[in-house]
């Protein structure tokens, strides 16, 4: 599980989220004056790498479905769309494959970008300049011609595949992207922040931190994760509980042999390794029953995953040393009481 | 004649609370190889401590103890294992046996402690079992057998890694008189064979069946008396 965690957390979004702030445009006329207030942002706060905007961002708003039709075919197709303005792509850190952005100018061309998924989804040799319309809709001004390709990036948790996604320009979205210089952080949302309160007074200023929003595709996982770990906390401290008491019960129970096998000249060495031994043989034959069982449960729990980790053969080793070490951990110290004991106490029982 | 067992001036003590007994008070003994002795003495007088002082079970305190003109002292846990195996043979009270293990798994069990392969083992303890007449017996378990058998199979064990002492802790005493007999034909047998037998007993019959009686009273070992 801590594994499948840490794939998610480290695992490429196609996008960087870290340092980049969602504020939600509240107003009218923040939507409507974005350009100018992002290039006065952009003048006065040096912290400030990039600013953008989007319809929707990747956990914090998901993007909606639409159909449409390829090239004039009567095929239609399902794609995600996304409004995107100026900059989105350098502000979100996402890679143009191929082709050029979209921008003011060439949006009333009706150009739009599509990610990797799309593209082999539409099964486009060529993607640049394919033609996609709305179904029913022939009017040629509202076409969407391919300008670039994009790659694919994230939108969901990992349980779901990168959608098909078609990114066109829109000048009218409501989430505004901030990518922030890490050494200016703590200054920079102060001065953002006094911006956005002088042009949108009447709304308290909002913001969010994307990494953080995206984390949430995983938190299930990651309390999953900590419930997993307190339980197995609990149940290796009760095993061991149980393992101390057999230990204890079968090296009392076997005192008199311990004195025997001393008396006939066994050293205390060879009869502390005779009892670990058993319990160690013992603990190995559990474990051995534990690696299908967990193999199968992993696996169940990670096939929930279209993104996941393999369980390596490691894993296994790993865990077993550690449960193999514990069990001797637990079992040694009484066994080594009996084992040093004198075997003249011993007789008596 | 080589001296088997040679103790001077040995001293022994036990701190019990704040108080110190002191059980053997500096005694002198020597048994030759090949002896057949007797050890007697009520409860109290120190006879326990000595075996297991003999037997390595137990250090002393002070004096001299030589087994096969081998000085005893200060050994480490594990020379002290090595010794009680390559030389003591022990027979006790109780028999101590290991009840889940069969009579020839039982005498052959000094064996494993020598590292002896588990068939060549079992061969010499089926030899040994065949010695003290139970050969028919090896496969029994030791709640299967009479107390007389289950003494018989402690002596092929003692007998098996050939020592050069057996040590005997009252080993008549859970037997009746007839077995007591056989038990003590067969520890006159072992001994006629060289190996220094020394029974602990409080039985007069049973020491005047050995060749010399040693008798312990208050930690002192009073006139040595030959039989």
């Amino acid at each position: 599980m801590l594994l499948q965690l840490q794939y998610m957390q480290k695992k490429d979004l196609g996008f960087q989220p870290e340092q980049v702030v969602v504020v939600p445009i509240q107003t009218d006329y923040v939507t409507e004056n974005f350009h100018e207030i992002k290039e006065e942002m952009l003048r006065t706060i040096p912290g400030i790498v990039r600013i953008s905007r989007g319809s929707s961002i990747p956990g914090v708003m998901e993007s909606q479905q639409g159909i449409y039709k390829l090239n004039g075919s009567e095929i239609t197709y399902p794609l995600w769309y996304m409004g995107i303005d100026d900059d989105f792509l350098s502000t979100m850190e996402i890679e143009l494959i191929s082709g050029s952005d979209v921008n003011y100018d060439n949006a009333r061309e009706g150009a739009v970008l599509l990610n990797k998924r799309a593209v082999e989804f539409l099964e486009l040799k060529n993607p640049i300049g394919a033609v996609l319309n709305f179904p029913g809709d022939v009017r040629k001004e509202n076409n969407f011609v391919v300008k670039g390709v994009i790659d694919n990036f994230h939108t969901d948790g990992f349980d779901s595949e990168i959608k098909p996604m078609i990114l066109y320009y829109d000048p009218m979205t409501w989430f505004a992207v901030i990518r922030v210089e890490p050494s200016e952080f703590e200054t920079t949302i102060q001065q953002i922040e006094n911006t956005w309160s002088q042009v949108e007074p009447s709304h308290p200023f909002r913001f969010t931190h994307l990494d953080k929003d995206f984390a949430k595709v995983y938190i299930e996982e990651q309390r999953l994760s900590k419930l997993f770990m307190y339980f197995t906390i609990l149940s290796i401290c009760i095993a061991c509980m149980s393992l101390f008491g057999l230990a204890l019960y079968n090296s009392e129970m076997r005192t008199k042999e311990i004195g025997i096998r001393k008396v006939l000249g066994a050293s205390s060495w060879q009869t502390w390794l005779l009892l670990t031994k058993e319990f160690g043989y013992l603990t190995l034959l559990s474990i051995i029953i534990s690696w299908p069982l967990t193999y199968y449960a992993m696996n169940k729990w990670l096939d929930t995953f279209v993104y996941r980790v393999e369980i390596p053969w490691w894993i296994f080793l790993t865990a077993s040393t550690v449960a193999l070490f514990i069990a001797l951990i637990t079992v040694s110290a009484q066994i080594l009481r009996a084992s040093i004991s004198n075997p003249v106490h011993s007789l008596r029982y | 004649m080589n001296e088997m067992i040679k103790i001077s001036e040995l001293n022994k003590s036990y701190q019990m609370g704040s108080n110190s007994l002191h059980v053997l008070k500096g005694i002198d003994l020597t048994i030759n190889e090949g002896e057949f002795v007797s050890i007697m003495g009520s409860s109290g007088s120190g006879k326990s401590t000595l075996l297991n002082i003999l037997g390595l079970l137990d250090e002393h305190d002070t004096g001299d103890y030589r087994l096969n003109n081998v000085l005893m002292k200060g050994l480490s846990e594990s020379k002290s294992a090595y010794y009680r195996n390559q030389f003591i043979g022990f027979v006790f009270q109780s028999f101590n046996l290991i009840s889940f293990k069969n009579a020839m798994e039982n005498v052959a069990l000094p064996l494993y402690y020598q590292k002896v392969p588990r068939k060549k083992r079992n061969e010499l303890a089926l030899e040994y079992l065949e010695k003290v007449g139970l050969k028919d017996w090896a496969e029994h378990l030791p709640n299967e057998l009479s107390g007389g058998q289950k003494q018989r199979v402690a002596i092929a064990r003692a007998l098996i890694s050939q020592p050069k002492i057996i040590l005997a802790d009252e080993p008549t005493g859970a037997l009746d008189s007839v077995t007591s007999e056989e038990v003590m034909k067969i520890f006159k047998d072992i001994n006629q064979e060289g190996i220094t037998v020394i029974i602990v007993t409080h039985e007069n019959e049973i020491s005047a069946l050995t060749d010399r009686i040693i008798r312990l009273r208050d930690g002192l070992i009073e006139q040595p008396e030959y039989v």
